[in-house]
């Protein structure tokens, strides 16, 4: 068997995206808990809680709602993300047969997924090259492993679908301009429109929005559009359908696309036109000043490759040259939305930056070798491939540290924490709330975390009148703190203030009473 | 078309043994799970359209993801989760062939 020279580059870029697996699946290779902020808890709660009980979930139970029981805004008490994502996980842990390990390992996959749609567009319409150094780009990019840490999963994998999105719709228009027309492109965007809109509606108006640009700038070119009354129809039969399966969640995405964010309140200044990035200082508290750094994010070094790579697209305007420009400006509108109000979870739309400031970036680094007459120009733009790769490995690649140092220690619930949830699950009524002394408040993470495994409300504790049902006394956290003081204040409330009530576990530091 | 199944072979092979090393049996079983369930029923059905080998493989992951899952859920509703992915995945290869017959004859 012979090894032909696209098996060979297919197996370059499997090594690579393996690779991009083992760097972001790090934080769970060492410790098999969950982690996450808050948005990661209410993913893996939605999709435990299909697995667990082995049904869908429409109306949210007691523990789900406490917290986003008015996420929904269309139909408040129900699911109010598109059901895909988190069956997706439901499915998997079914399959896979744990709780928490399938569900992280599948969410990697969803959010390095986006390496394999620039790599595939990319080498598809740019080649080899430029593809596999957008994908190497990608591994080490901060604006996606951050909120993938944090726990915005559905959007990371929903951004990946951008540039499918564009792809299928270019090659739609240019088959029709060459007089070959394929329609299957025309019902793939669609399709993927409408599972990218299940994903994460930003996501969709990116590429919505791409695709808009996109036409306009083929129809400059091309001067002619394409137009089939029955082929248009289809395509908007198929994402009515699409829209149509899940009612709730449609009513919500409309519901909420005439809301106005508390970020809309603070205006437009036109000064933000001539700025990439919103302003960090109206996100303080919730995302890191250095997320909205180039030089933090994609390293300075790569700034002037990404205006040459610009230079030679705006120069070239082939096809393929406008698909990435149309990329590049969609992303440009969507992240001054704010200019007619619509301000809302703006910062996230930064994530996407390096989704294509990657590909042009490679390609305006490679375009180098052109501006060169030489015979071995081929091999000099390999030396440029070697020395652009080298680079992005020694100091884009230093950032792989974060994935690597992730939710250690304390960062994470306990496994006795986890068991005793387990046991809560399998003996305390569903609807009882389970109030938790002796998480210091700094972990006050663990709570939530605590309710997705015990499928049971947990409430901090305040004092014992307003404590109800059942008191969890958890001694775990402030062992591992040596919190001395601390344990010796809760031994003192346990011994003085719940002798008369039933104790129904205790183990692993852990007792959990019934109050009621 | 003998050589690029050889090559399809190895290079799941290859992932199968990565995720097992990496992530234990879990993850062995979570790649198996995913190629299984969200990969191959859409990429049955995207084998009847006139597109390459690398964009039916691609487009079957990011519409597999989307389509099964979605199947489940409403399946869900009524059935159990599980009985829902046994029938999803039946029902996709069953759409799948039919596809294809129908393909063909047109």
């Amino acid at each position: 068997m012979k090894l032909n020279k696209s098996w060979l580059e297919t197996l370059i870029f499997i090594a690579l995206y393996l690779s991009a697996i083992y760097i972001w699946t790090q934080p769970l290779q060492k410790n098999r808990l969950p982690y996450g902020e808050y948005d990661a808890i209410s993913h893996v709660e939605v999709a435990d809680y299909m697995a667990v009980n082995d049904k869908s979930l429409v109306n949210l139970p007691h523990y789900i709602d406490f917290r986003y029981g008015t996420d929904n805004i269309y139909k408040p008490h129900t699911l109010w993300y598109y059901p895909p994502f988190h069956t997706a996980f439901a499915v998997i842990q079914a399959v896979a047969g744990e709780r928490i390990v399938p569900i992280y390992i599948l969410n990697a996959v969803f959010s390095t997924a986006i390496i394999i749609s620039v790599y595939f567009v990319i080498n598809s319409l740019f080649g080899f090259l430029p593809a596999l150094l957008s994908a190497l780009f990608l591994v080490f990019s901060p604006l996606d492993f951050l909120p993938f840490l944090w726990g915005q999963w559905p959007e990371r994998l929903a951004y990946a679908y951008v540039p499918l999105i564009l792809y299928c719709f270019y090659r739609y228009y240019t088959s029709y301009a060459d007089g070959k027309e394929k329609t299957v492109y025309l019902y793939l965007t669609a399709i993927l429109f409408g599972i990218n809109l299940y994903m994460h509606q930003l996501a969709a108006f990116h590429s919505l929005l791409g695709i808009a640009v996109l036409f306009v700038f083929l129809l400059i070119k091309e001067r002619k559009a394409p137009f089939n009354f029955k082929h248009i129809l289809l395509c908007a039969l198929i994402i009515i359908v699409m829209l149509a399966i899940f009612p709730y969640q449609t009513g919500n995405t409309f519901a909420r696309f005439g809301v106005k964010g508390e970020e809309a309140k603070k205006g437009f200044g036109l000064s933000r036109l001539v700025h990439w990035a919103p302003n960090p200082k109206d996100f303080t508290g919730s995302v890191p000043e250095s997320y909205f750094s180039f030089g933090e994010m994609h390293g300075l070094w790569t700034l002037p490759f990404l205006l040459l790579g610009i230079a030679v697209l705006a120069f070239r305007r082939q096809g393929n040259d406008l698909l990435m420009l149309a990329w590049l400006v969609s992303l440009y509108l969507v992240l001054h939305r704010d200019i007619i109000g619509k301000a809302a979870f703006l910062h996230r739309s930064l994530s996407a930056s390096a989704h294509i400031f990657a590909p042009i970036t490679a390609i305006g680094a490679l375009s180098l070798a052109s501006f060169i007459k030489s015979k071995y120009k081929d091999y000099i733009k390999y030396g440029i491939f070697i020395v652009i790769a080298v680079l992005i490995i020694s100091i884009n690649g230093k950032s792989a540290e974060t994935l690597k140092n992730a939710y250690a220690g304390l960062g994470r619930i306990t496994p006795s924490q986890y068991e005793a949830s387990e046991w809560a699950r399998a003996n305390i009524p569903p609807t009882s709330n389970v109030s938790v002394v002796g998480v210091p408040e700094p972990l006050y993470r663990h709570l939530p975390w605590m309710a997705v495994f015990s499928q049971r409300l947990n409430r901090f504790f305040e004092n014992l009148p307003t404590a109800q049902d059942y008191l969890m006394v958890d001694y775990t956290d402030l062992i591992l703190l040596n919190d001395r003081a601390g344990i010796e204040k809760l031994r003192q409330f346990e011994s003085n203030e719940l002798k008369k009530y039933t104790l129904l576990y205790d183990k692993n530091n852990i007792r959990i009473y019934r109050l009621k | 078309m003998k050589e690029n199944k050889i090559f399809m072979a190895i290079i799941l092979a290859l992932t199968a043994i990565f995720f097992f090393a990496a992530l234990g049996i879990t993850g062995l079983r979570t790649i198996a799970g995913t190629i299984l369930l969200f990969i191959l029923p859409a990429y049955l059905i995207l084998n009847n359209f006139d597109l390459s080998a690398q964009e039916k493989i691609v487009f079957a992951f990011f519409i597999g993801v989307g389509i099964f899952p979605s199947v489940v859920y409403l399946l869900g509703l009524v059935i159990s989760l599980r009985a829902a992915i046994a029938i999803t995945f039946i029902l996709l290869i069953v759409i799948a062939f039919m596809a294809k017959k129908y393909m063909k004859k047109s």
